[in-house]
């Protein structure tokens, strides 16, 4: 009995399916990018595109041509839903992506004010309008509960990526108040899609009581609860798992799809509408670090480019504006509107003054909230597929979101205009400037790789120096050990995890080509290795450090940090004591210096109050290539050596190191640096920006001297 | 060193000229006095300093940078530095690093 055959897609399904696409796909992206060029929301154009090629253009002046390209067939109209379909998971997956749980933490007073007044007002205000209409705008007039909760919920939403686009474009966003716009969006939000989820969920019941009611709800919270405790931990590790044992882009794209698909299942299985479940896995997966800025670029490029235009152009498909000419709809229609726009303000900036914000402030965010751009057009699409919506209230539903994204912007480019930083907020932006540049700070994912005992303990002091200061830093440590001995990859992880807390560590048998497999791992997306490797006497020998360690600097896809101690040099003691000490920075005036500026600077700040970091720069004597008089060229190598030390010394101070500076004159830089070195450091940082060229690690002649000399470990940043 | 004088340089200012008289040793510890000292003078619009290293019995890179360092900003204020007597190892790195060559230097 399961040998039925079912009628496959007839080929002229699939010809109209694939001419749709196309055409929609190619007018919406054309008039997207248009009305971007004339700087309004995308969306409007995407919509646009939906109402040229549908009954309110094309089906009027060439019906003939319409019904052939557009058949009002069910199962030729279902095809194009399940693209649209894609392109409003994708959306959400998106906007779940963009919630920053750790924004809205941060800013969660102000904006939850905020946000509870721009929902309540405007859900109360459509709430009762939902009552009041006449009963031919009622889709099914025995739900009219349904219905006055659903124009409620529909008044209440707002759009991020409106708000988002504009605050970026007038560079505001990491301002207080874009902070504070964008938490308050975010809120929204998530309280437009539960309200939804709850409003759909009563609708597809078909008794509305307070059983029903109570059930919906229930699930909600049981669903939002599982999803912040156990489904968060469980999306954390399932991704971490496939990216250590799998790794690489695809394999997180296919499980973010996979994880918003499943959870679309669950919440639709429960009537709660597909569109919280995707929400959900957007936000769960946004939080994963490993899933990143660039990850997420990828897949809104997709979203954007494909599936989402071509769902906002099936939306205005579906609805022929012609309907919105007859007065009384046009009627309803702008009451509605003004509904939708008095109703936000009236609330988002009653919110913001109850959290004693400024007038223009209050009234920027009362703009920005108004936007209700693609969110609003998901939501009346639900309402019409669930019959909650008469295709007249779809339509003005569709004219709230697109009038009320075209307003958005002039509003609120107006009303921030008014609004002036702080002197703390301007000190803020500078900070944040700077982090966003450096090179520490923007460090996500570090690997330490272990393959002796002694190693473990320099390089593990160093990165706990290194990132004591960050909080968003993720270790992993990979211990190579012998076929029958584990011992020592035990002890190492034991010290370790004593000095690093909370680093992963994982455990791999040494096999013929340990640098392979270290470098395998060092390929999975570290933005920094760091190597321990014994200090060699650069004789010029056939390698640097050994054979693996030489290798996997060569080899190395991500930028190291090599850490060289001499013999018998008493590393613990040393480092442990690195507070009163002093780390020196030889600077040659190249692009590398400020990586190693900054990790001496970061160390120095890890180790406490009274490190001192050493800025020095050597200006090679003249030696007997000049004659007497030619001095010029010897005070110019001065005042640039004077210029570099300053301007990295700057930085230093700027981060709170205790920075000293000098510019030395000797006849061989690197002399002068070991010197140096033994007179007054306990930790050389150099940076170098050399490629190797030959069989040898190499990192240029006078750090292989710094390193194979020195009287303290050196530690020799490679940032390529 | 027990007779180790208790200031690295004494200064001795002229109409025509200051001489700045260094003492023991000049390294990475002090150099920064006798920066300070020269650019002090540089600013004063000092014509001709004359650094006596007759005293001098060591010099370091740091203490090289420092002369240096202190040449430039005098030169761009107009004025000269002059090195007296450089003697032992003093003489010796500023002949191995050739600064002999570039800087006026009086035996």
């Amino acid at each position: 009995m399961f040998t039925a055959v079912i009628k496959p897609l007839g080929e002229h399904e699939l010809y109209l399916l694939l001419l749709q696409f196309v055409l929609l796909l190619v007018v919406a992206r054309a008039l997207g990018v248009a009305a971007t060029r004339m700087g309004l929301p995308s969306v409007v154009g995407e919509l646009l595109a939906g109402f040229i090629l549908g009954p309110s253009l094309l089906g009027n002046i060439a019906p003939g041509a319409f019904g052939a390209i557009f058949p009002q067939r069910p199962e030729q109209v279902h095809l194009l839903e399940v693209v649209s379909w894609l392109g409003v998971i994708m959306l959400l997956i998106l906007t779940g992506l963009e919630t920053d749980v750790g924004l809205i933490a941060r800013k969660g007073k102000g904006a939850a004010a905020i946000s509870l007044g721009g929902i309540a007002i405007p859900f109360a205000l459509g709430a009762g309008l939902g009552f009041l209409l006449p009963g031919d705008f009622v889709a099914d007039p025995h739900k009219r509960l349904v219905f006055a909760l659903f124009i409620g919920t529909a008044m209440s939403i707002s759009a991020i990526p409106v708000i988002a686009k504009v605050l970026m474009e007038m560079n505001i966003i990491r301002r207080d108040i874009g902070q504070i716009t964008l938490a308050a969006g975010m809120i929204d939000d998530t309280i437009g899609w539960i309200l939804l989820s709850v409003v759909a969920g009563l609708a597809s019941s078909g008794t509305i009581n307070p059983l029903t009611a109570g059930r919906s709800i229930l699930y909600v919270l049981l669903v939002l609860g599982i999803a912040y405790t156990i489904g968060r931990r469980l999306v954390s590790l399932l991704i971490r798992t496939l990216d250590n044992q799998i790794g690489g882009d695809m394999v997180k794209i296919t499980a973010l799809m996979a994880l918003a698909l499943g959870f679309g299942a669950i919440t639709q299985v429960l009537k709660l509408e597909a569109v919280l479940g995707a929400f959900i896995a957007g936000i769960l997966v946004g939080q994963v670090k490993r899933f990143d800025a660039r990850l997420r670029h990828t897949f809104e490029q997709v979203a954007l480019g494909v599936f989402a235009p071509v769902f906002f152009a099936a939306s205005g498909l579906r609805v022929d504006l012609g309907r919105l000419a007859k007065p009384k709809v046009l009627g309803i229609g702008l009451l509605v509107l003004a509904i939708a726009i008095v109703g936000k303000f009236v609330g988002a900036y009653a919110g913001a003054r109850a959290s004693r914000m400024g007038h223009w402030e209050a009234l920027s965010l009362g703009a920005g909230m108004n936007a209700r751009g693609a969110m609003e057009i998901i939501v009346a699409t639900i309402g019409l597929s669930r019959g909650i919506l008469t295709p007249e209230m779809y339509s003005i539903i569709l004219m709230v979101a697109i009038v009320t994204s075209l307003m958005a912007p002039p509003i609120l480019r107006w009303t921030l205009g008014h609004v002036e930083p702080s002197e703390e907020e301007k000190q803020r932006l500078e900070t944040e400037d700077r982090r966003r540049e450096g090179f520490v700070s923007n460090l996500k994912r570090v690997l330490l790789p272990v393959r002796r005992e002694g190693d473990a303990d320099v390089a593990a002091k160093l990165v706990s120096l290194l990132v004591a200061e960050e909080d968003e830093v993720e270790v992993t440590s990979l211990y190579l050990h012998r076929d029958g001995d584990r011992s020592a990859p035990e002890r190492a992880k034991e010290s370790i995890d004593s000095q690093l807390e909370g680093a992963r560590s994982r455990v791999k048998l040494e096999e013929e080509n340990p640098s392979k497999t270290i470098l395998d791992e060092a390929g999975k997306g570290y933005d920094l290795m760091v190597l321990a490797a014994p200090q060699r006497h650069s004789d010029g020998g056939s390698t640097m450090f050994d054979r693996v360690i030489d290798d996997v600097i060569q080899g190395s896809p991500c930028p190291l940090l090599v850490v060289s101690s001499p013999d018998g040099d008493d590393r613990d003691s040393r480092l442990a004591t690195l507070p009163g000490h002093h780390i020196l920075v030889p600077i040659s005036g190249g692009d590398a210096d400020r990586y190693a500026a900054e990790v001496a600077f970061a160390m120095a700040a890890g180790g406490g109050n009274g490190t001192v970091v050493d800025v020095v720069h050597v200006v090679s004597g003249p030696q007997h290539t000049l004659r007497m008089g030619q001095d010029d060229a010897l005070l110019q190598a001065m005042e640039i050596g004077e210029d570099v030390v300053a301007n990295i010394a700057e930085l230093g101070r700027a981060s709170g190191a205790s920075v000293e500076t000098d510019v030395l004159v000797a006849e061989q830089p690197e002399h002068a640096i070991i010197e140096r070195a033994e007179r007054r450091a306990d930790l050389i940082v150099v940076a170098s920006s050399r490629k190797p060229v030959t069989q040898r690690a190499f990192f240029g002649h006078r750090i292989d001297y710094v390193v194979g000399n020195a009287p303290c470990p050196v530690v020799v940043v490679s940032a390529r | 060193m027990p007779d180790q004088p208790a200031s690295l340089l004494d200064l001795e200012r002229a109409t025509s000229e200051s001489v700045v008289h260094l003492h023991g040793e000049v390294d990475l510890f002090n150099a920064s006095t006798l920066r300070r000292c020269l650019e002090e003078l540089a600013e004063a619009g000092e014509q001709r300093v004359v650094v006596d290293m007759a005293d001098l019995g060591f010099i370091d890179s740091s203490g090289l940078g420092a002369l240096v360092g202190g040449m430039r900003r005098l030169r761009r204020a107009g004025g000269e530095v002059v090195l007296r007597s450089p003697r032992g190892q003093a003489a010796k790195l500023l002949e191995v690093t050739g600064l002999e060559n570039v800087l006026p230097v009086e035996r």
